[in-house]
């Protein structure tokens, strides 16, 4: 069994799949589709392919294409070989002005002999006519055309009983050479039919011919150069006028003159009058009592004339004919046996005569040197059932009978069910039919591929419509998102998760019914659309979905939970108001953190306008430098000097003060927050070279890091390949949130860097920190910490007391200072709780060796109270608000403060 | 002739032995024969029995196991030989579909003349057919292009080799054929004939869309577009060069409303395709199989033989060769040939590469052929 395009015909890599190339092919499974990077290609199966080359034809791309032996041959040539010729007469007469030239050329080449083919013609002929004799029922069909006996010994149960056991005139030119004349070169034969070599390589042919070369490849491998000089004039072994009438390789000219005129010779030029009828043909036409005597079937319109390996042109077949006639009515006037007008001799005579003539140099041939076998190859096609058939319409999307006969052709077959038949064949592919990828088009437009269930697209469409028909607001419009998705990332891998998550879209898409909809808006969140008095059942229903993804072998249950934020639209709302008020929803669902349903309302909205507008406005911001810094000084309680600040940080965005209240905990969740800190330490160091240099004495500057920054480090194993180390991107020109990847000694790295650059002793920069309570993060700020410590910076831990594990994280981690978080105080001091829950702060700070400052104090009593208890230092309102730096310079040059009374 | 139905068998491997042992009850020429034997002696004791039954048409099917009906020695199983003779009580009419695998339709008008043979109601077509050349669904294509809407089941077996080999045979009256199939018509005179068959694997979730095939071949190339070796192996948590020594532990399966038609995996092919034992075609929806209760194959068979026929005169079974051999290494034949024995009072069984049931060709299935 050959590989698909290993045989005479095959596709080029040109071809674009437009099944052009099985409009007139004969044969329904010798095209085979195949899919490659998306595309759809057509290649030849080379064991069906008959070889009649109408994809080269009707190919209107070019990509289909024929093999011959021309290279090879040319190579044999140049290798000195010894090289005999045998010429088709059609080659002298499609080429008039050069064929003498280019067999004159050959002969200078070195080949040996030229033979002229067209006495083939008069051998079968007298083979075919001995062969008859023998067989006088008749009922035969003339083997000459290499096509034919490819498509009955291929396509048709009996075609090779009714064959007549000849070889073609080629062939039956190729024995007689061998045998007459003894030439032992390796024949060639020069024709415009690249099927021939199926003959040449068929049983008892094997041996005789060497290639088979086509007139068309041969003269674009020879540079005309080469030869134009040449004379036309050639000599041809074998020549005869008579060679003439087997220049079309038609048989009325050959052996319907040895039959009885009352037997009926039929004639069929072009294979597509006869292939599809061929069964018939065999069946009842050549076995029926007054059927055809013989019949002389020719693949080609024109006959050998004008064969698959030729430009075909009815202007230049004309001129071949009118050629052919010519030299056949001067021959006529010659002394040719076959020519001799024989009107009034009897076909017994013909045969005599023809045999007397013959006879005189071929005495010792035999027709049964001429007798050729035929190889059954006849495949029975399998018979696929309806129900087959039936189910491959359904994988085309066909599930309506009408669209099972669009019979659009656009696939090459017959029809839409010839079509459904070629794909359970295997020999096409549903990708290559019109109507299956106008709705795959349609169905990537609107549904989410991972799943199957609806995406975004199908989603807004079914808003729309509903309201179109102003029945929108009879729905509720969910926005939710599956929870866990970590945890089951990290237990199960991301394919199981993927199955898990079709597996929970294959389950909710079964739940909603009518004009309802589910859809997925990406990785694990969903968009549906329920009928309103249904909503709160159906998202309970949601929440208890089991889903089972796998580890290795074993099978688990999964309960998946879920976040939903529920929208009621009305009919004034657009569709992105539906769904962007339904995601706002969601997000404050999100925010809990844990299952539940939110349903939108307004003041929802607002919320997330203010977060859009700091997002937008914070590149801007860091541009612009709109982030600004203010200094609170903290007041030594011993000496009641400034002893230090604490720097902060302020917006003004086009004249208006916006509140870090504001700002900060929307930046930390975008991670924006990691710029602003880094922006904050920068102009912190700048104010204190300027101080610096100004001769000033500047005190500590404690400067916020965000959690968010701990929260970032990975340790190095971690770190994808590819990522750039460094940590933070500094950079304030940046456009958006980035993920920042760095190690713990890369980001203390950054904050020595920034110290550095402006020549800042390390004693003056402090580092607060809040909590964290994050796994794996508390080991982290650890280790910041220690590296801190080692390069001389300061670190404290800031709101103490607000967080879950306070004292966890005094536990493990070597703060210097510890600030007292100023809720303590908002509660008041007289509350005996409150007093005796700072007092113990302060004294287990103390026993740790850690200075404490206590934020937020406004009042006399507080600040007493604390000194009283042993804290270092206050910061609040009490001594000074937070001020810009060019105020906080001047305290620097008056650092005492006084305490008053109230 | 007086004789109504005779079952006799032999665990020799000397031919004419083997005719008298297992044809020791038949006193006359039944009419028709019909044997399975191992490869090993086909070909002499096809000889043999058309020797010893010159006026009974003969059919022979070489086989991997037989199952038999033992009489007073119990049930038997194993590569012995089996003859089964369809006396009085059957009209019987066959023969034998050569080149099977290019274009056995040509036997359509041979097939249709033994089907006018026999009256229409109560008749069961028996095919058996050489293994490995991909011939039985044209075989069974064949066949029903001749039955067309009659009411007749077409049942049967590819033949098997006690050794697991390739080569199998066929015979018909006294011919042997390495590549052929033979075909019986066999109508029953006492009353009706049923046909069950019962899958011992079941659906797993995975399932796949056959999206690039071969149906000559038997060859899967892709499944969802992908590698089908690789995409099987991936569904199957297995690396590649794992499968190979788990494929007959699993299956593919295509579902038709509550019916399954299982196939066989054969074996991994260079191009990574998968090589099947029963045709799938293009566009097929297949599910991944593995193996179930294998117990329940026999229960069920029982529970539904007795549901259509109550009490059967005679069982023919097809037992797939991977069942057999599991049964074997489970250690299970002797209580599933005990069971395959609580239908009918005789019983005869062939275990081949496949089993055809009306136009589909199957695999690891077991099939049972009730006589009333």
């Amino acid at each position: 069994m050959k590989k698909d395009n290993d045989g005479i015909i095959y596709t080029k890599s040109k071809c674009i799949g437009c099944n052009g190339c099985m409009l007139g092919c004969p044969v329904f499974d010798a095209n085979k589709a195949i899919v490659v990077n998306g595309g759809t290609y057509l290649v030849v199966d080379s064991d069906r392919c008959v070889h009649c080359g109408s994809c080269i034809t009707s190919c209107p791309h070019g990509s289909r294409d024929y093999r011959d032996d021309t290279d090879a041959f040319l190579a044999a040539l140049n290798n000195r070989e010894n090289l005999s010729v045998v010429v088709a007469p059609s080659f002298l007469l499609r080429y008039p002005e050069q064929s003498g030239k280019i067999l004159n050329y050959l002969k200078n080449r070195g080949v040996t002999n030229i033979y002229d083919g067209g006495f083939g013609g008069t051998l079968s002929t007298w083979a075919l006519v001995n062969f008859l004799e023998n067989h006088p029922e008749g009922g035969f069909a003339i083997a000459e055309c290499p096509v034919v006996v490819n498509y009955l010994e291929k396509l048709s149960m009996k075609g090779i009983q009714h064959l007549a056991p000849v070889f073609s005139s080629v062939m039956c030119m190729g024995i007689y050479i061998k045998k007459h004349f003894n030439d032992t070169a390796k024949l060639v034969f020069l024709g415009n039919c690249p099927a021939r070599k199926d003959e040449f390589e068929s049983p008892g042919a094997e041996g005789i011919y060497t290639y088979n070369v086509t007139y068309k490849r041969l003269m674009s491998r020879i540079d005309a150069s080469e030869y134009e000089d040449l004379p036309q004039e050639v000599e041809l072994d074998c020549s005869y006028p008579s060679n003439m009438l087997f220049a079309g390789g038609d048989a009325k000219n050959g052996v319907a003159q040895f039959i009885d005129p009352d037997k009926h010779v039929l004639t069929v030029m072009g294979g597509q009058r006869f292939y599809k009828y061929a069964d018939s043909f065999c069946d009842n036409i050549i076995t029926s009592e007054n059927g055809p005597y013989i019949a002389d079937i020719l693949n080609c319109e024109h006959g050998c004339l004008m064969g698959p390996a030729d430009d075909k042109n009815i202007m230049e077949y004309i001129r071949v004919w009118e050629r052919r006639a010519g030299i056949l009515a001067k021959a006529r006037k010659g002394t040719d046996e076959m020519l001799v007008d024989r009107a009034g001799v009897s076909p017994a005579k013909r045969l005599d005569e023809l045999k007397k003539s013959l006879n005189t140099f071929l005495s010792y041939l035999n027709p049964a040197d001429f007798r050729r076998d035929f190889s059954d190859r006849y495949y029975q096609q399998p018979q696929i059932p309806d129900a087959i058939i039936n189910e491959v319409f359904d994988y085309m999307h066909k599930y309506k009978e009408e669209e099972r006969h669009v019979n659009c052709h656009s696939c090459g077959y017959g029809g839409c069910r010839e079509m459904a038949k070629a794909i359970a064949l295997g020999i096409n592919r549903r990708e290559n039919c019109v109507y299956f990828e106008k709705y795959e088009n349609q169905r990537l437009y609107l549904t989410d591929l991972d799943t199957g269930i609806p995406n975004l697209n199908s989603f807004n469409n079914r808003t729309a419509e509903l309201m179109r028909k102003h029945e929108v607001s009879k729905y509720a419009v969910a926005s939710f998102s599956l929870m866990d998705n970590d945890l089951m990332y990290s237990r199960y891998g991301y394919d199981e998760v993927n199955k898990c998550i079709k597996e929970y879209a294959r389950i909710a898409g079964s739940m909603v019914s009518g004009r309802e909809l589910i859809a997925r808006k990406g990785d694990v969140e969903f968009l549906t659309i329920i009928e309103k008095n249904k909503m709160d059942d159906f998202l309970l229903n949601l929440n208890e979905i089991v889903v089972h993804p796998s580890i290795g072998q074993r099978e688990e249950e999964f309960v998946i939970n879920i976040c939903a934020g529920v929208y009621q639209p009305t009919e004034e709302d657009s569709v992105g108001d539906i769904i962007g008020k339904a995601s706002i929803a969601h997000r404050a669902a999100r925010e809990r953190k844990s299952p539940c349903c939110i349903y939108y309302d307004d003041s929802m909205k607002d919320g997330s306008v203010e977060a859009s507008f700091l997002t937008k406005a914070f590149s801007d911001a860091i541009k612009k430098r709109e982030f600004v810094v203010y200094y609170q000084p903290k007041v030594d309680l011993r000496s009641i000097k400034l002893h230090g600040a604490e720097a902060l940080v302020r917006w003004i965005h086009n004249g208006e003060f916006i509140s870090p209240g504001r700002f900060i905990p929307m930046f930390e969740k975008n991670g924006y927050v990691v710029h602003v800190d880094f922006f904050v330490l920068d102009q912190v160091c700048r104010d204190l070279r300027a101080w610096l240099d100004a001769g000033l004495k500047p005190v500590r500057v404690s400067t916020n890091f965000s959690k968010v920054h701990i929260s970032n480090l990975v340790t190095r194993s971690q770190r994808p390949a590819g990522s750039v180390g460094g940590g933070a991107d500094n950079d304030p020109s940046h456009d958006g949130p980035k993920v920042f990847q760095s190690s713990a000694p890369e980001l203390v790295g950054q904050i020595v860097d920034v110290i550095d650059r402006y020549d800042i002793p390390h004693e003056l920069i402090e580092i607060e920190f809040t909590e964290t309570t994050a796994a794996g993060e508390s080991e982290r700020l650890a280790q910041v910490i220690r590296d801190l410590h080692e390069k001389g910076i300061s670190t404290s831990i800031d709101d103490f007391g607000s967080g879950y594990s306070s004292l966890n994280l005094l536990q493990t981690m070597d703060f210097n200072v510890l600030k007292i978080d100023r809720g303590f105080l908002t509660a008041g001091i007289k509350d005996p709780k409150t007093r005796e829950i700072i007092a113990s702060v302060i004294q287990m700070a103390k026993a740790l060796e850690m200075q404490v400052v206590a934020e937020g104090v406004e009042k006399y009593e507080e600040l007493e109270f604390l000194r009283d208890k042993g804290c270092d230092m206050i910061q609040g309102y009490y001594f000074d608000k937070p001020m810009p730096g060019e105020d906080y310079r001047n305290r620097l040059v008056s650092p005492e403060y006084e305490i008053r009374e109230n | 002739m007086s004789v109504d139905l005779l079952t006799g068998y032999s665990y020799s491997e000397d031919p004419q032995t083997i005719v008298r042992e297992a044809a020791s009850g038949f006193t006359e020429d039944p009419g028709t024969i019909l044997y399975f034997s191992p490869v090993s002696v086909f070909e002499k004791l096809t000889q043999a029995i058309s020797l010893r039954f010159p006026n009974s048409r003969t059919y022979g099917v070489s086989t991997y196991y037989s199952f038999f009906e033992g009489r007073n020695n119990g049930n038997g199983y194993g590569p012995g030989t089996v003859i089964i003779g369809f006396g009085d009580s059957f009209d019987c009419s066959g023969g034998v579909i050569e080149d099977i695998k290019m274009h056995p339709v040509e036997f359509a008008p041979a097939i249709d003349k033994a089907l006018h043979k026999v009256p229409e109601e109560n008749t069961v077509c028996l095919t058996f057919t050489t293994a490995f050349y991909g011939a039985e669904e044209l075989v069974l294509d064949t066949i029903a292009s001749v039955i067309g809407n009659r009411d007749i089941h077409v049942a049967g077996s590819s033949s098997g080799n006690e050794k697991w080999e390739r080569t199998t045979f066929v015979s018909y009256n006294g011919r042997v054929f390495s590549s052929a199939s033979i075909f019986l018509f066999v109508h029953n005179r006492n009353g009706r004939i049923e046909v069950l068959k019962q899958d011992m694997f079941v659906p797993m979730r995975a399932e796949f869309r056959a999206t690039s095939v071969d149906i000559r071949k038997h060859i899967i190339y892709e499944l969802d577009g992908k590698p089908a070796a690789a995409e099987l192996a991936k569904q199957l948590h297995f690396e590649l060069y794992e499968l190979n020594e788990h494929l007959h532990d699993y299956g593919l399966g295509r579902k038709v409303g509550k019916t399954l038609y299982t196939t066989d995996i054969l074996k991994i092919t260079r191009e990574k395709g998968l090589e099947m034992l029963a045709a799938v075609y293009g566009g097929m929806k297949l599910c991944l199989l593995e193996r179930g209760k294998y117990d329940k194959c026999l229960s069920n068979m029982v529970a539904g033989i007795r549901k259509k026929i109550p009490a059967p005169r005679f069982m023919l079974y097809v037992n797939c060769i991977s069942l057999t051999t599991y049964y074997q290494n489970i250690g299970w034949m002797d209580i599933f040939t005990a069971g395959l024995g609580t239908l009918a009072p005789a019983f005869a069984g062939i275990s081949g590469y496949g089993e055809q049931l009306d136009r589909v060709n199957i695999n690891k299935t077991l099939m049972g052929i009730a006589f009333e």
